[in-house]
């Protein structure tokens, strides 16, 4: 299903993501992520309702005196920027490769995490959300026709293919990144239960974090990934006993939420919908990305 | 829940909870020990350690832990705490 997404490069417009800019003050209390120092960088974040459930899941970058958001979910009041801006989401284990013909070799040299603007008005974010090299860019509408025809000229080269939903949110399942319409969605959890908690600032207050204290001082379930053939929904069992249920059940892998007790990896006793499963540590792939090297690899071999 | 199962979990359990004083302790993490998940990205993303964290990780859990850990593509196969486990898991496994 993920196909050029773990062995080339793939693009994806995203339309469900909201792009938003806003000053500081609109998103203080809300976004978990401290907001110092961001410039320059592009970080995960969430944001909570007063129950500690997720209400978006985002990516925040410093914008000069406001931020960027990107995200998914219930968007803060802010100047949407998809009036001004197309969007393109580059992933892939060369999509650096890709990107570096199309904005030059300095493109190389971003950390990921990193927000960089390659010229007046447009907005390149080093994000991972498959896994894999991945970047968001953010193209003002008079550049976009222009930027696409170069896109798809050069990605012939790399077999570029355009990425479903589907697949992206297949290839996040594989690589252990939340997605908040799937597993999200569930009632009642929260980034202690869906094992979010590093995208919580320690300090700052935001709307939710009363919850989530309360939720870590008496955790009673977490998500554990598994593989099996275990369908959706399905009640994880130990024996007889319920311990669970499925979340998230695709191509043989996928989630539980299982009482705390049970809640470890490399267990090999549980069953979902009468199929047997096996708990594991994500991420379920190897990502190519991970042991490519940019100064000496590239998606063709050079003649 | 059985005997063996309890043990099991028990195992990873002190596992898991070394690895985090280490975290903590050694590294100083920023984050409470609470809040410390066992499928906490340790790399790139979530506790977002350097190579040096990486290499100070290492040396700490094969001290901790009295094993030898694999030097080479440490980003790439340790990617989380339970990823980390796994592997002391084994290594301990593999020695009794």
């Amino acid at each position: 299903m993920t196909g050029r997404v773990r062995t080339g490069v793939t693009v994806a417009r995203l339309e469900h993501l909201f792009v938003r800019r806003t000053p500081r003050e609109a998103i203080e209390g809300l976004v978990t992520l401290d907001l110092e120092r961001l410039d320059g960088q592009v970080r995960p974040a969430l944001i909570l309702d007063d129950d500690g459930s997720v209400a978006a899941d985002l990516h925040v970058a410093g914008d000069g005196d406001a931020f960027i958001l990107i995200g998914e979910g219930r968007a803060p009041e802010a100047s949407d920027l998809r009036q001004t801006h197309a969007f393109y989401s580059l992933n892939g284990p060369f999509a650096w490769e890709l990107l570096a013909r199309l904005e030059g070799p300095e493109v190389l040299g971003l950390g990921l995490h990193t927000h960089y603007a390659p010229r007046a008005g447009w907005h390149l974010l080093r994000l991972a959300r498959t896994g894999e090299y991945g970047y968001d860019l953010l193209v003002p509408h008079d550049d976009a026709a222009a930027f696409e025809a170069r896109l798809r000229d050069a990605g012939r080269a790399f077999d570029l293919e355009d990425l479903s939903r589907d697949a992206l949110d297949h290839a996040a399942l594989e690589d252990g990144i939340f997605v908040l319409r799937r597993e999200g969605r569930a009632p009642g959890l929260t980034p202690v239960e869906l094992q979010l908690q590093w995208r919580l600032s320690p300090a700052k207050p935001y709307r939710g974090r009363d919850a989530v204290l309360e939720r870590r001082r008496q955790p009673r379930q977490r998500i554990v990934g598994f593989r099996g053939g275990a369908a959706p929904a399905s009640p994880v069992l130990l024996g007889e006993q319920p311990i669970g249920a499925v979340l998230v059940a695709e191509q043989h892998i996928g989630l539980a939420l299982l009482d705390r007790p049970y809640a470890h990896a490399q267990i090999a006793r549980y069953t979902a919908g009468g199929a047997a499963i096996r708990t594991v540590s994500r991420p379920f792939v190897e990502n190519l990305s991970l042991t490519l090297h940019p100064d000496r690899d590239t998606y063709r071999p050079r003649v | 829940m059985d005997a063996e199962l309890a043990a099991q979990i028990a195992r990873r359990e002190r596992v898991l909870a070394r690895l985090t004083d280490i975290l903590v302790e050694r590294l100083h993490v920023a984050l409470p020990r609470e809040a410390i998940d066992p499928d906490v990205p340790l790399f790139g993303t979530g506790l977002a350690l350097d190579s040096i964290d990486a290499m100070e990780l290492i040396v700490e859990t094969e001290v901790a832990f009295d094993i030898e850990l694999p030097k080479a593509h440490v980003r790439a196969t340790l990617r989380t705490l339970d990823a980390l486990a796994d592997v002391v898991l084994a290594a301990q496994g593999a020695r009794t």
